[in-house]
């Protein structure tokens, strides 16, 4: 067995086997997932590796043309056989035709296996590309072409107004807002620029949705959220209902030279918050978290809780919510909280939940993080 | 599938083949059928004619049975023996000279990247992006990223297939990372990768 252990990222991209596993083809499907399990500190080196695998891969230009079927190689071969003399007399073998071809769906151990970190890495990626191309280019280019059937709605009213792009996203656009936007997207993105507050409900297309705002570029592909950047305001803020949203600047920060972050993945009751003066993304919770996932039978009932653990209450909060809680586990496991919880705000909640039991909480880079010295 | 034949039971299949084995040789272009049929569907996208062509090559091959050399690695060979193959047809065809064409020949590579099973939106985002930086690249640099990937040719064979000599292939790889490293680290990586094993 090869140095597996010490290979880096490019170790593993020159790997022969390695992409075959990656690319659908690989004799020995389960040996790359159970060494994964055995070295996880390889995972990232490893997702890296695939990530550039995958993007290599030769695409079909057509399909349709271009696939082959098992049959088809076997009457190919039949005939090769047929045309050749010896051929004639040469009974068809097993070896030669007898292969089944396997499960063509393939299951990818690595990736349920670690979905978050390859986002975390994505995202680094990401930030990383953004200094090398940055997003202004695509935005500026866009812009020039798509200027002459660049769209303009405003909102002068004091209600709410409600349009619908030509991709069937829906944009909601508060009062004194105005939104641009080109009559028809281009193929490679959809950009649209905001003035003011909207929110926006995208329609899940694979090229993204771009809202550019000042400095502050907000990037998704399906999802729910608000951004709001008033010219008058000191902050651009980005909250996020549901999916997953990338904010980030429009011009990395090239002068500092270092690779501080400059873009922000959210997720959702996530917020970003952008200060024009310090040119500073951060990132918080939105003003009133809700809750996203609900079974059905709990709706609107009180939740009751008889002698709890803390750690388990706040568990069920950080699932209902999607708002990672950090808490130090053994310390609070002891503080059994006995209430009914009913309509009350994730503030609320944490607020009455700290409160018995002495500790507090704060938010801090869009999560939760509750201290408290315990309970006897 | 399958999977990719193994460059050793390869070779027994070519030792078998030019023992006079006709199994061994429709064996070995069933397994290769896939990756030949892609080659050549780079060269000149028409299935049939690419269909004609592979079975031409194994007509020829098994007429040659008894002089034919062993050789280093069955699928590069094939590889090469491939693409003269579609070259020369292609001369009649377009009445053109053969020569002319293995300069200009058209090497069609798309990049697309495999977004099965991905379902974060950003992965995606960043693969479409690597992929178009990607396929922004002049047709030899693609060719050979294609083969080196596609195809998991080693430096040698590369320049084997791509009919030109090692130096070129390195100069060319240069150019690749020159035009690359400006644009994006990830894919400087990728080609890094590939020249690290040669």
């Amino acid at each position: 067995m090869k140095d597996y252990e010490h290979y880096t990222a490019e170790d593993f991209i020159r790997d022969e086997s390695f992409r075959d596993w990656v690319q659908g083809r690989s004799r020995e499907e389960t040996f790359w997932p159970k060494f994964l399990q055995k070295h996880p500190d390889k995972k990232e080196a490893m997702q890296q590796a695939e990530l550039v695998v995958r993007a290599a891969s030769p695409s079909r230009a057509r399909p349709v043309e271009e696939d082959l079927s098992e049959k088809e190689i076997r009457q190919e071969v039949e005939t090769f056989l047929a045309k050749t003399e010896s051929g004639m007399e040469q009974e068809v073998k097993e070896p030669v035709f007898g292969k089944k071809s396997e499960s063509k769906a393939r299951l990818w151990p690595i990736f349920s296996y670690a979905a978050a970190a390859i986002l975390l890495f994505i995202s680094g990626l990401a930030w990383y590309l953004s200094d090398d191309l940055p997003i202004t280019k695509e935005i500026v280019a866009s812009k020039a072409t798509a200027s002459n059937s660049l769209v303009e709605t405003s909102n002068p009213t004091s209600e709410p107004l409600r349009l619908r792009l030509g991709d069937e996203s829906e944009v909601v656009l508060s009062p004194n807002s105005r939104l641009s936007y080109p009559a028809q997207f281009a193929d490679s993105a959809r950009i649209v620029y905001l003035t003011g507050e909207a929110s926006f409900s995208v329609e899940r297309q694979e090229r993204p949705f771009l809202v550019v705002t000042g400095e502050m570029v907000t990037k998704v592909l399906g999802t729910k959220f608000v951004v709001r950047a008033f010219d008058a305001d000191r902050k651009y803020s980005v909250q996020v209902i549901s999916g997953k949203v990338a904010v980030s600047r429009t011009e990395p920060n090239r002068a500092s030279g270092s690779r501080e972050v400059n873009g922000l993945i959210l997720t959702a009751n996530q917020a970003a918050i952008f200060e024009k003066d310090l040119h500073q993304l951060s990132k918080t919770l939105v003003a009133n978290p809700l809750v996203i996932q609900e079974k059905l039978a709990d709706t609107g009932k009180d939740i009751q809780y008889d002698e709890t653990p803390l750690p388990t209450i706040l568990k069920a909060l950080q699932h209902s919510y999607g708002i990672p809680i950090q808490f130090d586990e053994p310390n609070l496991q002891n503080c059994r909280i006995t209430a009914t919880l009913t309509n009350e705000s994730l503030y609320e909640k944490l607020d009455i939940l700290c409160k018995t039991v002495s500790a507090s909480y704060e938010i801090v880079d869009g999560q939760i993080v509750v201290s408290g010295r315990g309970c006897r | 599938m399958s999977g990719r034949l193994p460059t050793e039971e390869a070779q027994r299949f070519w030792r078998e083949y030019r023992a006079g084995d006709i199994n061994a040789l429709a064996t070995l272009m069933e397994r290769f059928y896939p990756d030949l049929f892609n080659w050549g569907m780079r060269l000149h996208n028409e299935r049939e004619f690419v269909k004609d062509c592979i079975q031409e090559i194994f007509l020829s091959l098994w007429k040659v049975q008894e002089t034919i050399a062993p050789v280093d690695n069955v699928r590069s060979y094939l590889l090469v023996v491939l693409k003269s193959r579609i070259l020369r047809e292609l001369s009649k065809k377009e009445n053109k000279l053969y020569e002319s064409l293995t300069e200009e020949y058209a090497v069609s590579v798309e990049f697309s990247a495999d977004l099965r099973l991905i379902e974060e939106e950003h992965e995606v985002y960043q693969l479409r992006k690597l992929e178009q930086v990607m396929n922004q690249l002049p047709p030899r640099q693609k060719e050979l990223i294609y083969l080196r990937f596609h195809q998991n040719l080693s430096f040698e064979q590369i320049a084997e297939v791509m009919q030109l000599g090692r130096q070129s292939v390195y100069n060319l790889l240069q150019k690749s990372l020159g035009s690359l490293r400006r644009h994006w680290v990830a894919v400087v990586l990728l080609l890094v990768g590939g020249q690290g094993i040669f």
